[in-house]
C-alpha cells in the first residue's frame, strides 16, 4: 500500500541515487591505466625524505628521470642525483660508496660481483625493473624489411664471428636494387661506456670486435638523429627513442624467422635482441637498507613505476616477474 | 722579391711576439690542467636563492641563484703553512681567473646573459679550487599553468661547457652544493630539493662533439590556498546561494529569475575582478574552467526556473513541485559532479583529456 510517507521516502531515495550517482560519475572518470600496466598502486607511507643517488645507463636516464619524478611527486622532501655516464661505471661507484643505485642494462659480470662482495661481504642484488630491446634502424627512405644476425655481424664487425658471416659494405649485398645498390652502408653505434655497445656486440657480433668505421655516438637519441638525416646509414640502439625519421627493420637468424621489434616478440625472445635492465642497490635489501631506498624500490616495481617505464617507451615487466622482483626486496 | 723580404719580415715579428711571450710565462688559459683522470671532472651545484618574478606570457623567470665549481689544478698549488687557502672577491677574483684555467659553464636556457652580483675564488695549497658566484638570470621556462591554481611547476636550468667537448671535460653533480638556498621565501611558491641530472649529449649541429651537461629540476608548488579561499570558495557559494531559487517557490517567477540573473552578473564582475589573478595563456586554466562552468550553472538555474513555471501555468502543478524539490537537491549535486570532472580533466595524472582538448 502506497501512502504519502513511503512516497516521501522513495523520492529521498532517488535523490540519494541522483546524487551518488552524478559524484561517481565525476569521480569515475579519474581512473585510467595507461598501457595496460599490472601491479598494484604504490602505497605512500610516511618518514620518507633524503637524496637518492644513481649512477648508470644511459638508456636509462630517461626512465630515472620519470621515476625520480614521481618519487618526489609522492614524497616531496625527497630528490635525485643521477649521473649517466654508462652501465660501466655502475659496479666502481658502488664499491666506493658513490652511488646508492646503479642502473645498468647488462647484467653485472662475475669479476665485479666478486668485487662488490669483497667490499660489503654480500652478493649484490640485481632487481629486474624493465624490458628493453635493441632496435636496429635505417632511414625511412630505405627499402629493407628484414636484416639477418651474420648480415649484422658482416656491416658491424671485422671478425665475423657469427656463422656465415662475411663482410658487408654495400646496401647491394643485402639485395637492395637501383639506387640502393652501390651504396655504402654507413655504420653507427654506441660508444664503448655504454651497456648497449656491449649487449650488441654480444647478440649481433657473437662477441666480435666493432669494425673501425662504425661511427660511436654518445647517446640512442643521437644515434636516431643522424640515421634520419643519413639515408645510407644503419644504427642500433635502445627502443623508446625512435622517431618519424627512422623505422626499423625486423631481425631474425635467418630471413624466415625475422620478428618485429614488438613487445609480443620481446616478451616471447623471439625478437632475438631484447634484454633486461637492472637496478643495483648498493645496500642489502634483506638488511638495513635505508627505508628512502627501499620504498624507491618498491615505487619501481608497483604499477605507478612499470607506467613510467611504459611512457619511456621500453616494456613493462609480465606480472610474474614484478611479484618474484618484488621478492628480493622483502626476503 | 721586396714582398718576399716583407712576408720573411713579418713571420720573423710573429715569431718574436710570441717567443716573448712565452718567455714571459703569460699563461694558456684555455689547456686543461694536467691530471691522470680523463676526461677532467669538474664539481658543479646550483642553489636557488629567491625567485624574483615569473614571467608568464613569455615564459621566464627571475630568478637569483648561486654556482659552486670544485676542481683541482695542480699548477695552482703552493706552500702555505697551516694549509692556509688564498681567497679573492670581485675584481680580484676575476682578474685571479683570467690568469688560470676555469671551466666555462654556460646556462643552455638562459633568456639574457647572466649579471654576476657576487663571486668569489678559493684557492687551497694542494691546487683544489674553490670558484662559487651568485647571479641574476632569466631562465626560459617551460611551465604549463593548466592545472593552474593547483599546478606544480618544474624549474630547468640546464649547465653545459661550450669550450670542450666530453672527452675533455665532464660535470659532476656536486650534492653538498645542490638545493634550495635557506633564505628562499616566495609568497606565491614552495620549493622543494632539487634533482640533478647528469649526462652526455651530442652538441647541436656537430657531427663529433659530445657535452657534458648537468639538468637540475627545482619542484616549485604554488601556493594555492589564497585562490582556494578568495576566488574558488566564494565563488562555489555564490552558485549555491542562487539554487536557493528552488527553495522560495511561493516568490513570483520573476523575482526568482532576478536572483539568478543577479548571481550571473556578480560572476561577470567576480570573473573581472579576478582576471588580474590568471594567468596570461593562450589556454583554459583549471580556474578559466570553474568560472566558465559557474556561468553554465547559472545559465540552467534560469532555464530549469523558467520550464517549471511553464508547466505550473499549464495547469501541471505536480511537475512543478516535484521538479522544484528534485532540483533543490540536483541542482547542488550536479554542482558537485561538475567540479569534480573538473578536477579529474585538470589534476588527474592518469587522466589527460585537458592536453587533448589544448
Amino acid at each position: 500500500m502506497i501512502n504519502a510517507k513511503n512516497v516521501k521516502i522513495h523520492r529521498i531515495y532517488v535523490l540519494v541515487l541522483l546524487v551518488s550517482t552524478a559524484i561517481s560519475f565525476g569521480a569515475g572518470g579519474c581512473n585510467s591505466n595507461p598501457g595496460g600496466v599490472k601491479g598494484e598502486k604504490y602505497k605512500k607511507t610516511s618518514g620518507i625524505y633524503g637524496t637518492i643517488k644513481v649512477s648508470g645507463s644511459t638508456t636509462m636516464s630517461n626512465l630515472m628521470s620519470l621515476w625520480c619524478q614521481g618519487f618526489s611527486d609522492i614524497y616531496h622532501d625527497t630528490n635525485c642525483i643521477v649521473e649517466s655516464f654508462g652501465s660501466r661505471k655502475v659496479p666502481t661507484d658502488l664499491v666506493d660508496g658513490k652511488i646508492d643505485i646503479g642502473m645498468m642494462s647488462e647484467p653485472m659480470s662475475g669479476n665485479d660481483i666478486v668485487d662488490f662482495k669483497n667490499a660489503y661481504g654480500y652478493d649484490p642484488t640485481d632487481i629486474k625493473v624493465a624490458i628493453n630491446m635493441i632496435v636496429v634502424l635505417v632511414n625511412r627512405e630505405n627499402p629493407i624489411d628484414c636484416i639477418t644476425i651474420d648480415e649484422l655481424d658482416g656491416i658491424y664487425s671485422n671478425t665475423y664471428q657469427c656463422q656465415g658471416a662475411t663482410d658487408i659494405s654495400t646496401w647491394g649485398s643485402l639485395n637492395l636494387e637501383g639506387k640502393w645498390q652501390n651504396a655504402s652502408i654507413v655504420p653507427y653505434g654506441r660508444t664503448s661506456l655504454s651497456g648497449t655497445y656491449d649487449v650488441f656486440r654480444s647478440l649481433a657480433l657473437c662477441d666480435g670486435n666493432y669494425k673501425n668505421s662504425v661511427k660511436e655516438m654518445a647517446s640512442s637519441r643521437d644515434i636516431v638523429d643522424f640515421v634520419s638525416k643519413d639515408i645510407n646509414s644503419i644504427g642500433y640502439c635502445s627502443a623508446g627513442y625512435l622517431t618519424s625519421g627512422v623505422k626499423t627493420v625486423k631481425v631474425g637468424k635467418s630471413k624466415d624467422n625475422c620478428y618485429p621489434p614488438k613487445p609480443e616478440f620481446a616478451i616471447s625472445k623471439q625478437y632475438p635482441f631484447t634484454r633486461n635492465l637492472y637496478i643495483y642497490p648498493r645496500e642489502n635489501p634483506s638488511k638495513d637498507m635505508e627505508k628512502i631506498i627501499k620504498e624507491f624500490l618498491k615505487y619501481i616495481l608497483s604499477k605507478d613505476g612499470q607506467e613510467a617505464v611504459f611512457e619511456a617507451g621500453l616494456i613493462n615487466l609480465p606480472a610474474d616477474v614484478i611479484s618474484s622482483e618484488s621478492k628480493k626486496l622483502t626476503n | 722579391m721586396r714582398n718576399i723580404q716583407f712576408f720573411a719580415v713579418f713571420i720573423l715579428l710573429l715569431y718574436s711576439i710570441d717567443t716573448y711571450c712565452s718567455a714571459q710565462g703569460l699563461p694558456d688559459t684555455t689547456a686543461l690542467p694536467k691530471s691522470k683522470q680523463q676526461p677532467k671532472e669538474v664539481e658543479i651545484g646550483l642553489y636557488l636563492i629567491h625567485i624574483v618574478q615569473i614571467d608568464q606570457p613569455n615564459q621566464t623567470l627571475t630568478g637569483l641563484f648561486e654556482i659552486t665549481m670544485l676542481w683541482k689544478d695542480g699548477s695552482q698549488s703552493f706552500q702555505s703553512q697551516g694549509g692556509t687557502p688564498k681567497s679573492y672577491t670581485g675584481a680580484d677574483a676575476d682578474k685571479t681567473l683570467a690568469t688560470m684555467w676555469s671551466p666555462k659553464p654556460d646556462i643552455v636556457n638562459q633568456a639574457s646573459n647572466p649579471s654576476i652580483q657576487k663571486n668569489n675564488l678559493t684557492i687551497f695549497p694542494d691546487g683544489s679550487v674553490i670558484y662559487r658566484y651568485i647571479f641574476s638570470a632569466d631562465i626560459l621556462t617551460e611551465f604549463d599553468y593548466t592545472r593552474f591554481p593547483f599546478d606544480d611547476q618544474e624549474l630547468r636550468v640546464e649547465i653545459q661547457s661550450f669550450a670542450y667537448n666530453s672527452d675533455q671535460l665532464i660535470f659532476i653533480p656536486s650534492e653538498k652544493y645542490t638545493g634550495i638556498s635557506k633564505l628562499f621565501r616566495s609568497d606565491d611558491w614552495l620549493a622543494y630539493p632539487a634533482s640533478v641530472f647528469a649526462g652526455i649529449k651530442r652538441a647541436f649541429g656537430y657531427e663529433t662533439q659530445d657535452r657534458s651537461y648537468i639538468l637540475y629540476e627545482i619542484k616549485l608548488e604554488r601556493r594555492s590556498q589564497f585562490y582556494l579561499l578568495q576566488i574558488i570558495l566564494p565563488f562555489t557559494f555564490f552558485i549555491l546561494m542562487a539554487t536557493c531559487v528552488f527553495w522560495i517557490h511561493w516568490v513570483s517567477v520573476d523575482r526568482r529569475v532576478a536572483i539568478v540573473a543577479t548571481f550571473m552578473l556578480t560572476s561577470v564582475a567576480f570573473n573581472f575582478l579576478v582576471l588580474k589573478y590568471l594567468p596570461s595563456v593562450p589556454y583554459k586554466t583549471m580556474l578559466n574552467a570553474i568560472i566558465t562552468a559557474g556561468y553554465f550553472m547559472g545559465g540552467l538555474l534560469i532555464v530549469a526556473v523558467i520550464i517549471f513555471e511553464l508547466f505550473k501555468e499549464s495547469g501541471r502543478e505536480r511537475v512543478w513541485d516535484l521538479g522544484s524539490k528534485i532540483t533543490r537537491f540536483a541542482a547542488p549535486a550536479f554542482m558537485i559532479a561538475v567540479w569534480l570532472l573538473i578536477y579529474c580533466i585538470f589534476i588527474s595524472k592518469e587522466l589527460q583529456i585537458v592536453y587533448l582538448v589544448k
